[in-house]
C-alpha cells in the first residue's frame, strides 16, 4: 500500500492548469507579495483580491468548495496573531477586567488582526490553487527557471521524492505494531499498557524511523556519487515560454501592481 | 474443533479502485502448512492482511481461530494470528530484541513475570536465547527474521503468518530459517516465492494469480503441473 492522498495535484483540462507553471509560480508569487503589501484595512482592495483569486478558482475548475475546504489550514495560525487585539494601543473597542488589572481590546488591534487573517487566507488559496493545478516536478522546474538557486530546488526536489517513501515506512511500522496490539484471552486483564509505555514504544518507533531515514540518505547520496554526482546540480535546459503565456504574465503584473497602487491611493 | 483460518468469497480492492481480491475463499485446518504461492501483484499480501483484520475487504465469511474478524474481536482475532511481515525492519521497531519481543505481551495486559518467560521462551524457540539485551538495529538480516518471528510466537498465537519469510537472505540463514519453520509445531500460512522451500517443508499449496485462487491441493501434485506452473509465472524447483 502506498501513500498517494498527500498529493495536491489534481488534473482538470483547465486554462489555469494549462498556463505556463513558470508563469503561474510567478503570478502566485506576485499575488501572495501583493496581498503582505496591502496596507492594513484597505478593504476595498482586500475584496477586489478575494474576488481575483476565486476567478482563477472558478477558471481552474478545481472547485470553489475544495480550495475554501483546505484554506482552513490558515486558521490556527492566525491564532499567534491573536495578542495583537490587545498589544495594539489605540481606542478601546471593549474592556475585560482581569482582577486589578484589565485587558483592552483595541479597534486598532482588531484591524490589524482581521487585515492579518485575510491576507494568509487569500495568499494560502492562491498556493493552494497553485500546487493543485501543476504537477511537482512543473513546480521544482519553475523554482528553478525563476532563479532560485539550484542547490535548494534540488533539496525540495529530494525532500518530495522521499516524503512519500518515509510516510509509508512510517505507516508499515504502525501496522506491523497494530498487528501485535492483541487481547489475551484471560479474564480480567487490562489490555493496551500504560500510556507512559505505549508513549516509550511510539518514541522508540519514531528513533528507528530516524535512523532509517538517515541510513537511506547515506545511500542514495552513494548511489548518487556512483552516477557521477559532484555537488553540482545539472538539468535539462528548459523550453521557451509561447508569446501568449509571456501575455498573461505581463497582464497579471500589471493587474497586481493596479490593485496595489489603489491599495495605497486609499 | 474450528478451522484455523476459514475464508468465504472475499473481495477487496484499494481505494485507488483497483482490484485486489476477486472472491477468495480457503480453509486451513489446526496444525497444517500452507505455502501460498503466485506472482507479484496476485493478492497474497493483501488477503494476508485480512487474516488479522488490518484490511476489510467483503467477505461472506471471514474466521480466523475461530473468531469473526471484525471490529468487535479485532484484538482478541489480533492475538490468535501472529503476523510476521515481510520485511523485519517494519516488526522490530523497539530499542531492544527483548522490547520487541515483549511488546504482544505487555500490549496484553500480563504480568511483568509472565512476559518474561514468554520472552524467554520465544527466543528459545528461535534459537536467539542470548540476544534479549541486544540493539535490533544492529543484527543481521536472518537473525532479524529469526527475531521476528519470536516477536510472534511470544503471544502464543493459534496461527503462524509469514509474508516471504526467506526472502533477502543468503543460503546458511535460510536454510537455518527452513530447519527452524520445519521445527514449529503450528498452523501455519506462508506467503512466497521460494518454491524450493515449499517442496520441503508444505504438503499442501495454495496458487493465487490476479487476485483469485487459481489451485489448491497436495504440493507435490500441483509442483508436476507444468502447464500451471507455467501460466502463473512460476517455476517447477
Amino acid at each position: 500500500m502506498h501513500v498517494h492522498f498527500l498529493d495536491p495535484y489534481r488534473p482538470r483540462p483547465s486554462l489555469v492548469h494549462s498556463l505556463d507553471a513558470r508563469v503561474k509560480f510567478i503570478l502566485t508569487v506576485a499575488y501572495i507579495l501583493t496581498c503582505a503589501l496591502t496596507p492594513l484595512g484597505a478593504w476595498p482592495v482586500f475584496i477586489l483580491l478575494f474576488s481575483l483569486v476565486l476567478a482563477v478558482e472558478i477558471l481552474s475548475e478545481l472547485g470553489v468548495r475544495y480550495v475554501l475546504k483546505r484554506s482552513i489550514l490558515a486558521a490556527p495560525f492566525v491564532l499567534a496573531a491573536l495578542p495583537l487585539i490587545f498589544t495594539v494601543p489605540g481606542s478601546t473597542l471593549v474592556r475585560l477586567p482581569l482582577g486589578s488589572a484589565a485587558l483592552n481590546v483595541t479597534v486598532e488591534g482588531v484591524e490589524r488582526l482581521v487585515s492579518i487573517a485575510v491576507k494568509s487566507w487569500l495568499s494560502l488559496q492562491a498556493a493552494i490553487i497553485m500546487s493543485a493545478s501543476m504537477p511537482f516536478p512543473d513546480l521544482l522546474l519553475a523554482m528553478r527557471a525563476v532563479g532560485m538557486p539550484r542547490l535548494l530546488v534540488a533539496i525540495i526536489g529530494l525532500m518530495w521524492r522521499y516524503l512519500f517513501v518515509l510516510v509509508d515506512e512510517a505507516l508499515r511500522l504502525m501496522r506491523a505494531r497494530a498487528a501485535r496490539s492483541g487481547f489475551s484471552d484471560q479474564e480480567g486483564l487490562k489490555s493496551g499498557g500504560s500510556l507512559a509505555w505505549r508513549a516509550r514504544v511510539t518514541g522508540g518507533m519514531a528513533g528507528s524511523l530516524f535512523l532509517r531515514g538517515f541510513e537511506r540518505s547515506d545511500r542514495i547520496y552513494t548511489a548518487m556519487l556512483s552516477r557521477g554526482y559532484d555537488g553540482e546540480v545539472r538539468s535539462m535546459p528548459l523550453p521557451a515560454i509561447t508569446p501568449s503565456a509571456w501575455l498573461t504574465l505581463l497582464l497579471g503584473l500589471l493587474l497586481l501592481g493596479l490593485l496595489l497602487f489603489l491599495a495605497f491611493l486609499l | 474443533m474450528h478451522h484455523s483460518i476459514e475464508v468465504e468469497d472475499l473481495w477487496f480492492a484499494y481505494p485507488d479502485g483497483h482490484p485486489a481480491l476477486r472472491g477468495v475463499s480457503l480453509k486451513i485446518e489446526p496444525c497444517e502448512k500452507v505455502a501460498l504461492v503466485g506472482p507479484n501483484g496476485a493478492g497474497k499480501s493483501t488477503l494476508i492482511l485480512h487474516l488479522n483484520g488490518i484490511l476489510t475487504g467483503k467477505a461472506r465469511q471471514i474466521k480466523a481461530g475461530g473468531l469473526d474478524v471484525n471490529r468487535q474481536n479485532l484484538g482478541k482475532v489480533r492475538a490468535r494470528v501472529g503476523m510476521v511481515f515481510q520485511s523485519p525492519e517494519d516488526q522490530l521497531f523497539s530499542p531492544t530484541v527483548f522490547d520487541d519481543v515483549a511488546f504482544g505481551p505487555l500490549y496484553q495486559g500480563l504480568q511483568p513475570e509472565e512476559v518474561r518467560k514468554r520472552v524467554a521462551d520465544a527466543l528459545a524457540a528461535v534459537h536467539m536465547a542470548d540476544y534479549a539485551g541486544r540493539v535490533s538495529h544492529h543484527l543481521s538480516m536472518g537473525e532479524k527474521k529469526r527475531i521476528a518471528i519470536a516477536t510472534v510466537l511470544a503471544m502464543q498465537p493459534e496461527v503462524l503468518v509469514l509474508d516471504e519469510p526467506t526472502a533477502g537472505l543468503d543460503p546458511r540463514a535460510r536454510r537455518s530459517l527452513i530447519r527452524l519453520l520445519g521445527d514449529l509445531d503450528i498452523t501455519m500460512l506462508v506467503s512466497t516465492h521460494d518454491l524450493h522451500m515449499v517442496k520441503e517443508l508444505f504438503p499442501r499449496m495454495i496458487v493465487m494469480d490476479e487476485g483469485c485462487v487459481v489451485a489448491d491441493g497436495p504440493t507435490r501434485t500441483l509442483l508436476e503441473d507444468e502447464a500451471l506452473l507455467e501460466a502463473h509465472g512460476l517455476e517447477k524447483p
